[in-house]
């Protein structure tokens, strides 16, 4: 019995933090030769931290914290509105905006991309609205395509994180006579804002490494941190190991350096209650 | 209470939302719409046909990504939901060791790495590790179980999560009470514990089923090292580079969709329901 979580340990050791360790080393090499490293420098993060790469890495940084705040912005009232169902609806609401995550992402991704086409019904449509704007490879179709991919990820765990939340204070502060905005933003938003943090970085880590969605929508005119190391592995230029190895890794710095921050400007705020928040499949 | 606020919101609620199921799910229902086109491009309706289906089904290339997606999906879902399955057995019976939440945070560490990451990671490992160890013993790791390594690790992620959550409400009681009445070991484990645990792990066996099945990233790095492999998305996504787009990629897409639904509701709504006890219980008798 004592031994018995050790096989999955193992296999996690072996299959995650292995990778992640020799992605670290490799990215320590100068060379992109693929034989054992002879000499170990920075070389390839001062490379990817210099322009051109730089701006590809601030570029990726803005958009994917754009879209996921707005992945954020247009699910919440409507999280929080099915959270305030009665029960039997709540189940209702809830599968039918959960659905959409088991739909292939690769499919889902195309089905949008077949709209935003040129010729695709959306573009038509806005074009009869006087709208001109070319959504097929540029930097806006890719946020679209973004903001479009990640959104049905968001309605669970935020579900979670409302159906946690004490209501009796806030039907006092209405009570009281606090108006909508002021009971969010002195008792909801304060209770809940760990998880609406986590929820957020749920969407934006993925998103920052995205690279299905700049290929299909973007046409591969649109250069984002996940199409460079993507062609840093399997381009069809000469590949460069170390140096994709040192852009995931400045990928993962960024989503830390963003988590430790956010999580420090909230904890710092001292409350009594701290809204847990757990991921609730 | 006053009325009319409370219309405005409720009337603010269904088209926000009507809006939104609009956005996610009219563009894959037209995609599946399409596969029933007549003419020859996928993108311009021609009449109501099932030609492309009769084509589609008989595309050996296509039957090939369906057999390579079941089979990396069947036995990653194996491998994984038995590693989890113990796993989380450990870790529920050594909840309170300190250890447990470290171990507990590197089994969902798959659901929190963006996914580009972890699978350029195993690309590396199983080209410089893997590959030249496999090598060494006289063995050749081919794609195939590559990418089964992949989404086990992946699928591992998920399964342990839902195992866990399963252990949560699950009954000592009723072990204890066997122990009592003499049931031996095994007996207390396939007569008392696998029939408590079986929704969670039919559920996670779903849910790692549709994980496999969803995945593209891992395949797409994982599938190019060796002999390349097509799995379902992959082979949607090769349909999309094409110049010339025919109705196919929408009956492929159908396909797809149809079984990943399956797998991903069902895994859902299982890990959702109430446990229940080994034999129905009436409390009223």
């Amino acid at each position: 019995m004592k031994w018995w979580g050790l096989p999955a340990k193992i296999w996690m050791s072996c299959f995650i933090l292995l990778p992640f360790l020799w992605l670290a080393v490799l990215s320590l090499q100068p060379t992109p030769a693929l034989n054992a490293p002879k000499e170990i420098d920075l070389h390839q993060y001062a490379r990817a931290l210099s322009p051109p790469f730089s701006h590809i890495i601030v570029d990726s940084l803005i958009t994917s914290f754009l879209a996921a705040l707005l992945v954020l912005l247009i699910a919440l009232p409507l999280t929080w509105n099915i959270s305030r169902l009665p029960q039997k609806k709540r189940n209702v609401w809830l599968a039918l905006f959960t659905i959409p995550l088991g739909l292939n992402f690769v499919v889902r991704i195309y089905a949008w991309f077949v709209l935003l086409r040129p010729e695709g019904l959306l573009t038509k449509l806005l074009q009869d609205m006087g709208l001109d704007i070319v959504l097929v490879s540029s930097q806006l179709g890719v946020f679209v395509g973004l903001i479009y991919g990640y959104l049905p990820l968001v309605f669970l765990p935020l579900y979670s994180v409302f159906d946690k939340l004490n209501h009796s204070q806030i039907e006092a502060a209405q009570d009281l006579g606090a108006n909508l905005l002021q009971r969010w933003w002195h008792i909801i938003l304060p209770e809940t804002r760990l998880g609406l943090m986590a929820c957020f970085l749920f969407v934006f880590v993925p998103m920052l490494g995205e690279y299905l969605i700049p290929r299909m929508i973007g046409g591969g005119l649109v250069a984002t941190l996940g199409t460079q190391i993507e062609s840093q592995f399997l381009g069809s230029g000469r590949p460069n190991w170390p140096f994709g190895a040192a852009l995931s890794l400045c990928l993962l710095s960024a989503a830390a350096a963003v988590l430790l921050i956010s999580f420090f400007l909230l904890s710092r705020q001292k409350s009594e209650r701290k809204a847990s928040w757990s991921l609730d499949l | 209470m006053v009325t009319r606020p409370v219309k405005l919101k409720s009337v603010l609620f269904s088209t926000w939302s009507l809006l939104l199921l609009a956005a996610l799910y009219l563009p894959v229902a037209f995609l599946v719409l399409h596969g029933f086109n007549a003419g020859s491009f996928a993108l311009r309706w021609e009449g109501f046909s099932l030609r492309w289906y009769a084509s589609t089904l008989e595309n050996p290339e296509m039957l090939n990504a369906l057999f390579n997606s079941l089979m990396v999906a069947s036995i990653s879902t194996l491998l994984a939901v038995t590693l989890g399955f113990f796993y989380a057995l450990w870790s529920h019976r050594h909840s309170r060791h300190k250890i447990t939440g470290a171990a507990d945070s590197l089994m969902s560490l798959p659901l929190f790495m963006p996914e580009i990451v972890i699978s350029i990671g195993l690309l590396v490992v199983v080209a410089q590790i893997l590959r030249p160890g496999a090598a060494v013993l006289g063995l050749q790791l081919n794609s195939m179980s590559a990418i089964i390594l992949g989404h086990t690790t992946l699928a591992l992620g998920y399964a342990s999560l839902v195992l866990r959550n399963r252990f949560r409400n699950y009954d000592v009681q009723q072990e204890l009470a066997a122990i009592d009445l003499g049931a031996t070991r095994s007996q207390v484990f396939f007569q008392v514990m696998l029939p408590q645990l079986m929704p969670g792990f039919a559920a996670a066996s779903c849910l790692a089923f549709a994980v496999s099945l969803d995945d593209f990233y891992i395949s797409y790095f994982l599938s190019t090292g060796g002999s390349s492999l097509q799995t379902l998305p992959l082979f949607i996504w090769s349909l999309q580079g094409r110049r010339a787009m025919t109705p196919e990629i929408n009956v492929v897409s159908s396909l797809l969709l149809c079984i990943a639904v399956f797998f991903f509701a069902a895994g859902l709504l299982l890990s959702r329901s109430e446990p229940r006890g080994t034999r129905p219980q009436r409390s009223d008798l």
